[in-house]
């Protein structure tokens, strides 16, 4: 089967023609060994079938970055029969810049001139023909990816092309000028002599190796006759030009690239300050552009946290209700009622997955966002005003959304480290927002607040946020100043497209894609956690004190693990095996460590069966439960104006409450006495410095596998346990020094 | 009219320059060649804060968001009008 590379520039519309062009025949996977998303689709051509396979967006293939890696791996390695480049038309000089690259590694090239209505309505005028002809015939076909313009084109052009023989390509080889070109002439013949490079261009391995690609002269390693030839050819250059060899490159591509441009493009002579400028002027001003910004990222907040919510109570419904309901009357129906399998299912299985699952409305609200953002070109601004803050931290702009993000769910927030550049600022990014409090810790500081703080239980409670964003300072600066020091920042070059309407189908499907994504790999490990940790509850820890599926928590392995670990909190002041054993199933989700508490401390909650309900009867309550969660939703929406407004001290407006319903849960009255018997104060804001900062949920953790592989989750999650175990301890033993009572 | 060369934080917001040399590290080096802000290049400064990033016009209708540290790296030639 032929296969095709999809290659362009971030921003130029690649992704909008990949899905155009293959519609639902995708696959999503990661490219071997990397945490860069891999995306392949099918494309029916006239009886045959062509594998469309999407490369990361790049600027330039050389090994900067592992996208560029990829991309020119794929290139070299997989042989594709053809490389279709889009590009945005408005922005020619830079875009071609990457297709001369790929031209030199001599495979064929199509070029898809994308967006070319903005480009029209710019008054930009592009001779394709010319273009084509002055890149040695190359197919250049105008495209307009979001209304679906210029695929049939397209579609023939990669017909024609994959039915010609393979390695019959017609790429035209730029000169590069005179004095580069005699070197690369000299080099070459060396290296079509060294089987290292038999299946590489020659020519351009001569050019990698002037432009001292890391890559490739590892490769060359074996060879240093080769090596000392390219280091002589250096020298001769900048003795000749005073320039490094790869600039010298950049420098010819671009002549190049001028003096095409130059032929075939006309543009309004006037350099006018386009509508984007304007914008710009406003919303990346001094003095408003962070207003506006935090305003933004208020309506972010509010819209992950709120928002969502009433449809995150929907799906929770829906899986304590009657899916929990349905699932139990099948095995009843399988005879299978009161067996381990019972117990599995309903209490390790659907907790643990559907714990999971109620992200998904938190999700889908906070990729919409997102997508929005970064749809209309807003997303590059955000940065570019962030940065001067940021920039003392030693990051950039753009991680701060993620960690804003983070306020509401940490899972989301480590997916959005995805829209920053380059890996290092990717991963301290993430690494950081899990000491964002998520909502779900919430509700333990809510519960102990009320019972060891009263009307003061809201200062317990901002304290905690505070204390994780000063730990995520510190922890940057850690990573900043100290272990990545005298590795130089990136600089910040970030290209701002122009503003434009968002897309709906574009947003829409951002959204879709990246839930799915969260919910297919999140999903399978916690479905295997889930049951561990529910055989670790139902296997007794020593023969004679219960059977499989009927020993009482305490005993279980589980219990038995608690009682071990349970020491090691004694100096924070908790030293109780039920706080160890709420902190271990914590790491499943923080949502449930309240509801161990009251498990264990309060004594065996009775397991509560499921009573059958007729089916209508369950239609019913799904139907009135959305309609409620529509409601609310859209009062959430309303909410947010009165919830903004009350922000300024001394105002107070109401808020909308349609249905009448109260939002705080009412905390376990029961739960709060046996509390007060077994924690002091101190020891209560211990464990909530400790349920603050320790290792991420098990969603999170998965989410920060996903995105940067095991050693870096299992490093994060290390140091967040050593940083909270060191916090409580130091508020716990500092506390009692002051005479705070223990 | 005569020309000066200057670092490219220095110059104001809306004044014209052309690039001439790039001092920064090799990762800049890189991503200039990657952004087409290649030796000669007419620029504009569209937009610049002391103290922040700026905003930089070139060829195309993007635009480039530049840190103070890599515009400080980077040398420009302006044109001096005398008249003025």
């Amino acid at each position: 089967m032929l296969t095709i590379g999809l290659a362009g520039n971030p921003n130029a519309g690649k992704s909008t023609l990949f899905n155009a062009l293959t519609g639902a025949r995708q696959h999503v996977g990661n490219w071997p060994g990397k945490t860069v998303e891999k995306k392949e689709g099918r494309l029916h051509l006239s009886g045959h079938e062509i594998i469309l396979v999407d490369l990361p967006g790049t600027y330039s293939l050389t090994a900067y970055s592992v996208e560029e890696i990829i991309a020119r791996d794929f290139i070299v390695e997989s042989r594709p029969q053809a490389v279709l480049c889009v590009l945005d038309a408005a922005n020619l000089e830079r875009n071609l810049y990457l297709v001369i690259q790929i031209m030199e590694m001599q495979v064929p090239v199509i070029v898809a001139l994308n967006m070319s209505d903005v480009a029209e309505s710019r008054g930009i005028e592009i001779n394709t023909a010319r273009l084509s002809e002055t890149l040695g015939g190359i197919p250049v076909i105008r495209t307009i990816g979001s209304r679906d313009i210029g695929l049939d084109a397209l579609r023939s052009a990669i017909g024609e092309i994959s039915r010609r023989p393979t390695g019959a390509d017609r790429t035209l080889r730029i000169d590069l000028g005179q004095t580069l070109e005699v070197e690369i002439a000299q080099l070459q013949k060396w290296i079509e002599s060294d089987p290292t490079f038999s299946d590489y261009p020659p020519h351009w391995i001569a050019i990698k190796l002037l432009e001292n690609d890391p890559e490739l002269i590892k490769k060359a390693s074996g060879n240093p006759s080769l090596l000392r030839l390219v280091a002589e050819s250096s020298q001769r250059l900048m003795e000749k030009t005073g320039e490094e060899p790869d600039t010298l490159i950049a420098d010819a591509r671009y002549a190049f690239i001028g003096a095409l441009v130059k032929q075939t493009v006309k543009r309004p002579a006037q350099k006018m300050v386009t509508f984007s400028d304007k914008l710009d002027r406003i919303l990346t001003h001094r003095l408003w552009g962070l207003p506006i910004f935090l305003g933004l990222m208020w309506m972010v907040f509010q819209l992950t946290a709120n928002v969502s919510a009433p449809f995150l109570d929907f799906v929770d419904m829906l899986i304590t209700g009657p899916i929990t309901r349905w699932f139990s009357a099948l095995i009843t129906a399988l005879g299978l009622h009161r067996t381990w399998v019972e117990a599995l299912v309903l209490q390790g299985i659907i907790p643990g997955v559907g714990g999971v699952l109620v992200f998904v409305p938190v999700l889908l609200s906070l990729y919409l966002v997102i997508a929005l953002l970064e749809d209309t070109g807003y997303m590059a601004r955000a940065a570019f005003v962030m940065d001067r803050l940021m920039s003392r931290l030693g990051l950039h702009g753009k991680s701060f959304l993620p960690l804003l993000v983070g306020f509401g769910c940490t899972v989301p927030a480590i997916y959005a480290t995805r829209t920053l550049e380059n890996e290092r600022d990717r991963k301290i990014t993430g690494f950081l927002a899990t000491f964002m409090s998520c909502g779900a810790r919430l509700p333990v500081y809510v519960l102990f607040g009320s019972a060891f703080f009263g009307a003061a239980g809201g200062s317990l409670i901002f304290a905690m946020y505070l204390t994780g964003i000063a730990v995520a300072i510190l922890t940057s600066l850690l990573f900043t100043k100290i272990i990545f020091r005298g590795k130089p920042v990136p600089p910040f070059v970030m290209e701002l497209p122009p503003y434009r309407a968002p897309n709906a189908r574009i947003v829409l499907r951002s959204m879709w894609e990246r839930t799915a994504s969260f919910v297919r790999k999140a999903g399978t490990v916690i479905f295997a956690v889930s049951i561990v940790v529910w055989l670790l509850l139902a296997t007794p820890a020593q023969a004679g004190i219960g059977g499989f599926n009927t020993v009482a928590p305490s005993e279980s392995l589980f219990g038995t693990a608690s009682r071990l670990v349970a020491p090691l909190f004694a100096p924070a002041g908790f030293g109780q095996w039920q706080a160890s054993g709420a902190l271990i199933t914590g790491v499943l989700a923080k949502e449930v460590i309240v509801s161990t508490m009251s498990q264990v401390y309060v004594g065996e909650a009775e397991i509560e069966v499921p009573t059958p309900t007729p089916l209508i009867d369950d239609l019913k309550q799904i139907a009135s439960s959305l309609w409620k969660a529509v409601v609310l939703t859209g009062q959430e929406v309303v909410n947010i104006i009165p919830r903004t407004v009350n922000i300024i001290p001394g105002v107070s407006m109401p808020e909308a409450n349609i249905l009448g319903t109260t939002t705080q849960e009412e905390p376990p009255t029961a739960l709060q006495a046996v509390l007060n018997k077994t924690f002091s104060p101190l020891s209560a804001a211990a464990f909530c410095v400790f349920i603050l900062l320790y290792v991420p949920c098990m969603a999170a953790g998965a989410a920060m596998r996903h995105e940067f592989g095991w050693k870096w989750m299992l490093a994060q999650a290390g140091y967040a346990l050593g940083v909270a175990w060191l916090a409580a301890v130091l508020v716990f033993q500092v506390g009692r020094l002051i005479g705070w009572g223990g | 009219m005569s020309s000066a060369t200057l670092p490219l934080s220095m110059i104001n917001p809306g004044q014209q320059a052309q690039l001439i040399e790039v001092c920064g590290g090799q990762v800049l080096h890189k991503r200039r060649s990657d952004l087409g802000l290649s030796v000669g290049t007419q620029v504009q400064v569209v937009q610049a804060d002391a103290g922040g990033p700026l905003i930089l016009a070139f060829k195309s209708d993007a635009r480039l968001a530049l840190g103070r540290g890599a515009a400080q790296t980077i040398m420009v030639k302006v044109k001096v009008q005398e008249c003025r």
